[in-house]
């Protein structure tokens, strides 16, 4: 039974597709990486996947374990993030809006899970420090505890490692690896297809050419051997 | 969140308790100094003095009969349809974009122009609230008042 | 002095309406500056200004009744506007805005029978000292209100904070992050109708927004910063009104001199303390 399924999607705005007859699945336990140029149409996917747009034609089905909006998202930082007031304590727990349901209040089961991420985050010292202060590879563990608090199963991660250097990047990929072997289905974009074939189990790359398929498949494919040797040569 | 919402009630608890102090929203007439005087307008904060004398005009009823004393600038009205001249004390408020007057009625024997000072002179009128009708349509004015100019020339 | 202004009914009034108002406009202070939904609270006070022309046109009895739903209205249609990405928000909304400050000037100019015009487009504007010479009905209305703002608020703080904070990530997490906006958008229509009374249409936004402004400078977690922006609010306000009442003073324009003050110092403070609170 695959966590997520999606058939013959066709993606874009306004009618005008950006993407054409996308298929590929992620099995339980899987580390998919979407690669692909930019524009090549790799956020509209995760739009989609999210719920936050609808496909222009084609089916995404969920797996039968995963409750609506059960999935835990990483999203780009935004600038109104940047200057907020706001403690990493509150931010974490606003990851469990998804379990209020028709409550108003957040419980003490709620502030639990929350402690418990923020400890496999290891941000539980500074729970009460302002989120603005902390630097962006501490920002992205909390994002990602908040991540965490909405779903223990499925992870959707929009470019984790934009304007981190080079050694939290490699922290922040470490700490993905280990949550994916804890369980945790992830879905990550990408733009950079070294480390995506490093730690992805399965490669879905979109643009002109499409290819799914495991990390092996894909790097014995022409496309991928045309683009990590661009990549070499820089 | 408890410690917020606990606080927002407080705040709002503290805020509404003089409504229930003051269950009853009817005229009020503050203390006079002067004997003989209902209401002592002359010295009040000119913020309260409109505020006030807005209320005398919105609820003229429970004003009626009280002598009210007022400080404000003394100006003319003439009425060239009906050959008449009205005489009140009007009150600019803080912004000074608006202004409102009562009209009086001075005591005694006084001709105009000749015993009027120009109009804008600052003035203090005592006098009894009345209400009158003239052409269908009701006024009040202050009716047997005492009436000081505060110029030099008419010390 | 002020025991005496203290017995005045109508003082008294203006101090629980002002301290309602006041607290009601600061809570959504915050996200309304970090969710960049300021230029909405000042289109919406421009707005406000038409419809209450549009009633005095009209001879209403009770003005708010109608500018109210009308400001609401707007408040719907105007964050309509600015999230159709086709057409340019802020310019729908300056030019809904100042569309309706000339309309309502012109309908003013063109039917009002009062003698006084200048004078009412003033006291609308400015404030003047309508909160001291509020009706009966007026201040039952607004407390009302203030009671009603002040309920959502609470109940929904959690949502409102996840909205403001990250509004992708709400709806992904299933937050209808629409219905909130429209919440916000609804909630700033009342807040404005109810400071109309305080501060007059054209000082609303600095109303709303000083004190979040204030509060953020030393303050940096949500709840800190809601927490004192509410209580700064309220204070300035309450003094605002005394120092207008003692020193004769126009109410508005005091109220935000002194939130000016307070931000001031608090900037001052914050750049002394280098550090922050939570």
């Amino acid at each position: 039974m695959p966590e997520l399924s999606c058939s013959h999607l066709t993606l874009g705005y306004d009618g005008h597709p950006v993407l054409s007859d996308i298929s590929f699945s992620v099995a339980k336990g899987d580390y998919l990486c979407i690669v692909g140029e930019n524009g090549s149409g790799k956020s509209t996917l995760m739009r989609t996947l999210l719920g936050l747009q609808k496909p222009i034609s084609g089916q995404i089905e969920w797996g039968a374990d995963l409750r609506e909006n059960e999935i835990g998202y990483l999203p780009q930082q935004t600038t109104v993030q940047k200057d907020f007031p706001a403690t990493v304590w509150e931010i974490v727990l606003s990851g469990c809006q998804g379990r209020l349901g028709k409550r108003f209040f957040y419980s003490r089961d709620d502030k639990a899970l929350v402690r418990e991420n923020m400890e496999k985050m290891d941000i539980l010292s500074f729970s009460r420090r302002c989120y603005r202060e902390l630097s962006g590879g501490q920002q992205q563990r909390v994002l990602l505890a908040r991540a965490l608090c909405a779903t223990q199963k499925i992870l959707l991660l929009d470019e984790p490692v934009t304007g981190l250097d080079p050694k939290v990047t490699a922290e922040m990929y470490e700490l993905i690896k280990r949550l994916n072997k804890s369980g945790v289905t992830i879905i990550m974009i990408s733009h950079d297809v070294m480390t995506a074939v490093r730690y992805a189990s399965h490669i879905l790359h979109v643009g002109h050419s499409v290819f799914f398929g495991t990390r092996d498949e894909y790097t014995r494919s022409s496309l991928a051997r045309q683009f990590l040797s661009v990549e070499r040569d820089d | 969140m408890k410690q917020l919402s606990i606080l927002l009630v407080l705040l709002l608890l503290v805020s509404s308790l003089p409504v229930f102090a003051m269950a009853e929203y009817g005229p009020f007439l503050p203390l006079s100094s002067v004997p003989g005087v209902d209401i002592d307008l002359s010295q009040m904060s000119g913020t309260v003095v409109y505020a006030q004398v807005y209320n005398i005009l919105m609820d003229p009823q429970a004003y009626l009969g009280k002598t009210i004393r007022m400080s404000g600038y003394y100006d003319i009205y003439e009425d060239s349809v009906n050959n008449a001249v009205y005489f009140s004390c009007i009150i600019p408020d803080a912004t000074a974009c608006c202004a409102q007057g009562i009209e009086f009625i001075w005591a005694g024997d006084h001709t105009y122009p000749d015993d009027y000072p120009e109009p804008g002179t600052d003035v203090i009128v005592t006098g009894r609230l009345e209400s009158y009708t003239e052409g269908g349509y009701d006024y009040l004015h202050l009716v047997d008042s005492d009436v000081v100019f505060l110029t030099s020339e008419l010390d | 002095m002020l025991a005496t202004y203290l017995t005045f009914p109508f003082v008294r009034y203006a101090i629980i309406v002002g301290t309602l108002i006041a607290l009601c406009s600061s809570l959504l202070g915050v996200t309304l500056v970090l969710k960049r939904f300021s230029f909405i609270g000042d289109g919406l006070s421009h707005v406000a200004f038409g419809a209450m022309a549009i009633a005095g046109v009209l001879h209403l009895s009770n003005n708010m009744l109608f500018v109210l739903p009308f400001t609401v209205l707007s408040a719907v249609l105007l964050l309509r506007t600015g999230q159709n990405t086709r057409i340019k928000g802020d310019a729908a909304i300056a030019m809904i805005s100042v569309g309706a400050l000339a309309v309502g000037y012109l309908l003013l100019s063109l039917f009002s029978t009062s003698a006084n015009l200048s004078g009412d487009v003033c006291s609308t504007l400015f404030g003047s000292t309508s909160i001291l010479t509020l009706t009966p009905g007026e201040v039952r209305l607004c407390i009302v209100l203030s009671v009603v703002v002040l309920t959502v608020f609470i109940l929904f703080y959690n949502k409102i904070f996840a909205v403001t904070f990250d509004e992708t990530f709400a709806r992904a997490a299933g937050t209808p992050t629409d219905a909130f906006n429209l919440l916000i958008a609804i909630v700033i229509a009342v807040i404005i109708v109810l400071a109309m009374n305080l501060v007059g249409s054209l000082l609303i936004s600095a109303l709303i927004i000083f004190p979040a402004m204030s509060a953020m400078r030393l303050f940096k977690s949500f709840k800190g910063v809601t927490i004192c922006s509410a209580v700064l609010s309220v204070t300035c306000s309450l003094a605002g009104i005394l120092i207008s009442i003692l020193a004769s003073t126009p109410v508005g324009s005091t109220i935000v001199a002194v939130n000016i003050a307070v931000f001031i110092v608090f900037s001052i403070l914050a750049k002394c303390l280098g550090g922050t609170h939570s």
